[in-house]
């Protein structure tokens, strides 16, 4: 116990960042619960309050209680972020394993795709798909997955053919070890700390570019809460009711800033090295 | 070095087909029937009247010949840099694009100039000061950089300095100034990776044995840290702008959007809206492949700059 409090005090950025998340993740669970104000209802006599006490952040142009709607956001954002990362960060781990470990034609192929995948920015590939088929959650979903598994491919990929050139894997082969005995028992879990780094990271940049398609409105449509949406609102209302800007960019930017620092310092406290490995994981 | 530069350019090439055959399978799996829509968005509602305008269109754009001569024209096309016409204003997507080409890339030029500024300025200070003030000020900015998203940057800017202060217009395209808010927006948010990975590939070689050795000898800390640090930390600070450049395209659309800047980026968003599909596949080929090049460029030039990389050092 005092092992992992030391470990989780040696880092500032850890624990501010953690702090920020775990606050956030209890605010959009429990606020709607606690907080007796409807999200999507609108309350036209209400409209553009500025904060008070009862309303706490204010209201926004349809008389809706911009907390509640900034915490469902949240939650919206959240459900929907986390299983698409990680979804991505299991195919991707998988692959860049595979292609390291087996090199040869299997890397080739695999490299080529993830090169592809990184020459189509994600929020542009998004606006392809929805322009042709329009907004649904799935597709976005789709889109997500499609992009992200390069992420971690390009690392997991790297740390194996660095793994390789320490010879274990090499030992291991010579006293009879099978590939997926490798691969499952040793080159996975060896590259599990970066990718670990990764996800966290990965999800805090997630957040940015689906709150930035639904700012720039196709992505979830209203009256659905959603950070971005919600910007997008409030823009039209920024002269009389700047709070409507405000609040939910702080929202906005602790959110992701929560996940990058808590990603950030995994990335060094999980591996000491890789500051040193940094020139190689680029190229 | 020359033939470091074929083999990228080669990848590059392969690269670009790669996605124009991505796009191509993407439209022929999309769901619904393109040809269709078009007409219908385009020509009339009536289901009777259509039938007769599909036909017609099917066979103008060759849509019932076999699928290798419909990707064969697709590619030669392509190449020809013929993207077909806009459904909205009926000219070739090429002049719609290369019409708003100006606006972006002024936009894109001044904003990865201000990165490059911001970046190497506080990188350097984050690996040589490691404390005081100004390296918390430095810090902070670094983690808000990287978390702010564009949008909500361009918003809180345009809160302040337009909306409070009233002392920069931030919709238009009329003078300089109103280039002022858009490229710190997207400066800042593109500063956020390079910086991150300029300190810490700077930390790494300020460790190094050469770098005590240039202290040694008694060379001004000024050009221990100007010619001997930074120029061995720029390998992975150049990768990271290539890599960049997706973030770039991204941010363009996005900053485009906030500040009604009429660039390329919100031809896409303009497109998207419209459903106007041949433009929102030109905006994407074009995104693509001016991301390929940067990538191009930045690779050869970090060549140029470490004989290790032209001469396959790093690979196996």
């Amino acid at each position: 116990m005092k092992l992992q409090l030391n470990f989780f005090f040696s880092d500032k950025r850890l624990l501010v960042g953690f702090t920020i998340l775990l606050v956030i993740i209890i605010l959009s669970l429990l606020g709607s619960l606690v907080i007796p104000y409807n999200p999507i209802e609108s309350d036209l006599s209400n409209a553009l309050l500025p904060p008070s006490l009862t309303h706490p952040f204010g209201t926004d142009h349809m008389g809706r209680d911009l907390f509640v709607r900034i915490l469902a956001g949240l939650k919206m954002s959240l459900t929907f972020i986390v299983p698409s990362v990680l979804l991505s960060a299991g195919i991707g781990t998988i692959l860049g394993v595979v292609a390291g470990y087996y090199g040869g034609i299997i890397d080739e192929v695999i490299y080529y795709f993830v090169n592809l995948m990184l020459s189509l920015p994600i929020l542009i590939l998004a606006l392809m798909f929805v322009g042709f088929f329009g907004f649904s959650v799935l597709n976005l979903f789709v889109v997500l997955v499609l992009s992200l598994w390069v992420l971690f491919a390009r690392v997991s990929r790297n740390v194996v053919l660095s793994l390789k050139e320490e010879g274990f894997i090499e030992g291991l082969k010579a006293i009879g070890a099978g590939s997926f005995y490798l691969i499952t028992k040793h080159l996975i879990p060896n590259s599990l700390a970066p990718i670990i780094a990764l996800t966290t990271t990965t999800m805090g940049v997630t957040f940015i570019i689906v709150s930035s398609l639904c700012f720039l409105g196709v992505g979830v449509q209203p009256p659905t809460p959603e950070c971005g949406l919600i910007l997008r609102e409030g823009m039209t209302y920024m002269r009389v009711a700047p709070w409507l800007v405000i609040f939910p960019s702080i929202f906005i930017t602790f959110t992701v800033a929560g996940f990058i620092l808590v990603g950030d310092s995994l990335r060094d406290l999980l591996d000491p090295k890789a500051r040193f490995k940094l020139r190689k994981f680029l190229l | 070095m020359l033939r470091y530069v074929v083999k990228r350019l080669i990848l590059t090439l392969l690269v670009i087909v790669g996605i124009a055959t991505f796009i191509f399978i993407f439209l022929k799996v999309a769901p619904g029937d393109v040809a269709r829509t078009i007409i219908a968005e385009k020509y009339c509602n009536e289901a009777a009247a259509q039938e007769g305008l599909v036909i017609k269109f099917r066979e103008k754009h060759g849509l019932e010949l076999p699928l290798y001569v419909q990707y064969y024209r697709w590619l030669i096309a392509l190449i020809k840099g013929d993207l077909g016409y806009s459904l909205v204003t009926d000219t070739p997507v090429i002049y719609e694009i290369a019409a708003r080409l100006p606006a972006t890339i002024s936009l894109a030029v001044v904003s990865m100039l201000i990165s490059l500024f911001l970046a190497l300025s506080m990188g350097i200070i984050l690996a040589v000061r490691r404390k005081g003030l100004l390296y918390q000020f430095i810090n902070f900015f670094a983690i808000f950089s990287s978390s702010v998203p564009a949008y909500v940057l361009g918003l809180l800017l345009i809160l302040v300095f337009s909306v409070t202060f009233k002392f920069l217009p931030f919709v238009g395209f009329e003078s300089p100034l109103h280039l002022v808010l858009p490229s710190i927006t997207l400066g800042v948010v593109l500063s956020a990776r390079p910086l991150k990975t300029l300190h810490l590939s700077m930390v790494e070689v300020l460790e190094q044995d050469y770098i005590r050795l240039a202290k040694a000898k008694g060379l001004p800390e000024r050009l221990v840290i100007l010619k001997h640090t930074l120029r061995n930390s720029m390998v992975p600070f150049l990768s990271i702008i290539g890599l960049e450049a997706g973030h770039l395209m991204s941010g363009v659309v996005v900053v485009e959007t906030v500040f009604s800047w009429p660039g390329v980026g919100k031809l896409l968003m303009d497109a998207v809206f419209n459903r106007d599909y041949p433009l929102i596949l030109g905006c994407v080929i074009f995104g693509a492949t001016s991301y390929c090049i940067i990538n191009l460029l930045t690779d050869i030039l970090c060549a140029v700059i470490d004989p290790r990389i032209r001469l396959g050092f790093y690979q196996k």
